[in-house]
C-alpha cells in the first residue's frame, strides 16, 4: 500500500466515525409513561393514607405498574424494528433503564415494608444493586452474583424486621464489598 | 496489512460496525455508500473471516439482517489502521 492511499483510507475511516457520533435518543415516552405511572402511585399512596380510600384501592397500584412494564417492552420492540443502527452509547441508555426500572419494581414488590424502616441503609443496598448487576451486564459474573446477593438481601431484609438491619449488612458485605474484592484480586 | 481490510469498501464497513452494538444491512450501504449486490459480496467475506457477526431477523414479515463487530475484527481493524498510520510516519520522516 502506497502511503497517499493510506491516507485515504484513514480520512475515509475518520470520516465514517465523525459521521456515527450522533447523539443520544432519550425516548421521551419512557420518562412521560413512568413519571405519570409515578405520581400516580405517590398519589394513590397519599388517599389510601389519609384514608380517602380504603386499603383495598391498592390493587390499582398494581394496575398503574403492570401499565408502565407493557408499555416499557412494547416499546421497547417497537424501537429496535424502526432502528436500523443501534449505537452503543444508545444501547448501554437503554440497558441502564431496563435495569433501573426491573430493580425497583423488584424492591417495591419484594422490599415494600423495607423502605419505611430502613429506608437509608435499603436505598444504599438499591443503589448498589444498579451498579453490581450493571457490571453484571457486561459479562462480569462477579456482578451478577453481587447483584443478586445485594436483592436478595434486601427482599430477604423486608420480612425479617428483628435483624433487618444485620441482613442488608449482610448484603453490602458480601454482594459489594465481596464483588469489590474478587475484582481487585482478579486485578480488572 | 490485513489483506482483507485493504478494500476501502470493507474498511468502511468495519468503521461503520465500530461504535455501534448493531446495524442492519441498509444503514451500512448508506454509511459505505455502495450497491446492496457489492455490499453483500463485501460483508460475506468479513462474515466468513470471522471479523462480523451476522444476524437475520424479520421486522415487519420482511427479512432484515444485522451486522455487528465482533472482537477479533476490532483487533484487525485496530491493528491495521496502526499500521497504516506507521506508513505515514515513515513517509514524513524519510
Amino acid at each position: 500500500m502506497q502511503p497517499t492511499e493510506a491516507r485515504e483510507h484513514l480520512d475515509l475511516v475518520e470520516r465514517i466515525i465523525a459521521g456515527n457520533e450522533r447523539g443520544l435518543c432519550v425516548v421521551g415516552d419512557f420518562f412521560l409513561v413512568w413519571g405519570i405511572v409515578g405520581a400516580l402511585l405517590d398519589g394513590l399512596a397519599q388517599l389510601v393514607v389519609d384514608a380517602r380510600l380504603g386499603p383495598q384501592w391498592l390493587w390499582l397500584a398494581v394496575v398503574f405498574l403492570a401499565f408502565g412494564i407493557v408499555y416499557s417492552i412494547v416499546r421497547a420492540r417497537a424501537l429496535r424494528r424502526r432502528t436500523d443502527r443501534m449505537s452503543v452509547l444508545q444501547h448501554e441508555y437503554l440497558n441502564i433503564i431496563w435495569l433501573s426500572i426491573g430493580i425497583t419494581v423488584v424492591a417495591q414488590i419484594g422490599g415494600y415494608a423495607i423502605f419505611s424502616q430502613w429506608a437509608s441503609a435499603a436505598l444504599w443496598t438499591l443503589s448498589a444493586t444498579i451498579v453490581s448487576l450493571y457490571v453484571g451486564l457486561h459479562g462480569n459474573r462477579a456482578g451478577v452474583i453481587g447483584g443478586v446477593i445485594l436483592m436478595v438481601s434486601l427482599v430477604c431484609a423486608n420480612f425479617m424486621h428483628d435483624v433487618a438491619g444485620f441482613v442488608l449488612a449482610a448484603g453490602m458485605l458480601f454482594g459489594y464489598a465481596g464483588f469489590g474484592l474478587i475484582a481487585m484480586l482478579s486485578r480488572d | 496489512m490485513d489483506d482483507l481490510l485493504l478494500s476501502k469498501v470493507r474498511l468502511a464497513v468495519i468503521a461503520e460496525l465500530l461504535g455501534a452494538q448493531w446495524v442492519a444491512f441498509s444503514a451500512i450501504a448508506r454509511a459505505a455508500q455502495v450497491t446492496s449486490g457489492n455490499l453483500g459480496a463485501h460483508l460475506a467475506k468479513l462474515v466468513d473471516a470471522g471479523y462480523v457477526d451476522e444476524e437475520k431477523t424479520f421486522v415487519d414479515r420482511r427479512p432484515q439482517s444485522l451486522y455487528r463487530l465482533n472482537a477479533r475484527g476490532r483487533d484487525a481493524f485496530v491493528s491495521h489502521v496502526r499500521e497504516m498510520q506507521a506508513l505515514l510516519a515513515e513517509k514524513v520522516e524519510s
